[in-house]
């Protein structure tokens, strides 16, 4: 699903993300406190043949939940990630990985956002990730 | 997650055994409410001893008790002669858990061989309504031919006091 009210208040913090331009990644679903993010296989993010690095998984699993919090920003306020705890459930090897990211709470300082990793092997879809983050409001 | 298979047939009885031994659990009142193939929860009830100073259940004892079922929603799925420790836990509070009682639900969502890792939340409940209070992931140690017992069975059992 793709909401264009929710995407444009994203719009100037996708613009900002150098790093995942850089990644390759793409916003496949945006929806209020849900987002989810692609990004397809490269050799260059690999960690051994075929699976993509941990660090990799963490980045686009830490982008899907900011985004996901900043779906519930309101009047130009932000919000900044704060820390994060990242699971990884199995290795990601396969042809792309999936972070759909969501919040759990968004309160007047703090936003609890929690994210699940997909990998995508031959058509086959296997949760390899979990991260769960505080993020804090930001004017 | 339905289609997790309990590898022990006795798992419910072992399961609940295992909680019974857990003295820090009777001690705060909490009782084994529901259990299925990597599904467990815990519930207990308010009392001005498990709070602090706001009045509201304390944060550990909350991520206690989820830490709790979390153990248990994965030793619901280990086989015969093991037992299980919690290799690490983080949780985030969302709100007060100023209810009447306290529900902790944990669930299994990847069990690996020797790692099992878990989602795991706590709930506020008042006169029937239920209140996510705290979110949290846990990892838990499948102890293969290692006793479920004080000391994991090694040692001599320490006198309690």
């Amino acid at each position: 699903m793709m909401d264009a009210m929710f995407l444009k208040r994203i719009e100037s913090v996708i613009k900002s993300q150098k790093f995942m331009q850089h990644l390759g990644a793409e916003i496949v679903a945006v929806e209020a406190g849900k987002v989810s993010l692609e990004l397809k296989y490269d050799e260059r993010w690999s960690q051994q043949k075929g699976s993509f690095d941990e660090g990799v998984v963490g980045v686009l699993a830490n982008h899907a939940a900011g985004l996901a919090a900043a779906t519930t920003m309101q009047d130009g306020r932000g919000c900044q990630v704060a820390e994060y705890k990242l699971n990884l459930l199995t290795q990601a090897k396969g042809d792309k990985l999936v972070a759909e990211g969501r919040v759990i709470k968004s309160g007047r300082n703090l936003v609890i956002a929690e994210t699940d990793v997909y990998i995508f092997d031959q058509g086959k879809r296997v949760n390899c990730a979990l991260l769960l983050a505080t993020l804090v409001a930001v004017s | 997650m339905s289609d997790l298979i309990a590898k022990n047939p006795q798992f419910e009885t072992v399961v609940r055994d295992s909680f019974s031994r857990q003295p820090f659990m009777e001690l705060i009142g909490a009782r084994m409410s529901d259990l299925k193939p990597g599904f467990c929860e815990i519930t207990l009830d308010r009392d001005t001893r498990l709070t602090q100073q706001h009045g509201f259940f304390h944060g550990g004892l909350v991520g206690s008790v989820v830490d709790s079922a979390a153990g248990y929603a994965a030793y619901s799925l280990y086989p015969e002669n093991s037992t299980v420790l919690t290799v690490d836990m983080k949780v985030n509070f969302l709100r007060p858990a100023d209810g009447d009682t306290l529900v902790a639900r944990a669930q299994v969502i990847h069990p690996g061989g020797k790692l099992y890792h878990l989602k795991g939340e706590a709930f506020s409940v008042t006169e029937g309504e239920e209140t996510l209070c705290m979110t949290g992931v846990f990892t838990m140690m499948c102890l293969l031919g290692v006793a479920d017992a004080t000391s994991l069975g090694k040692d001599k059992v320490r006198a309690s006091t």
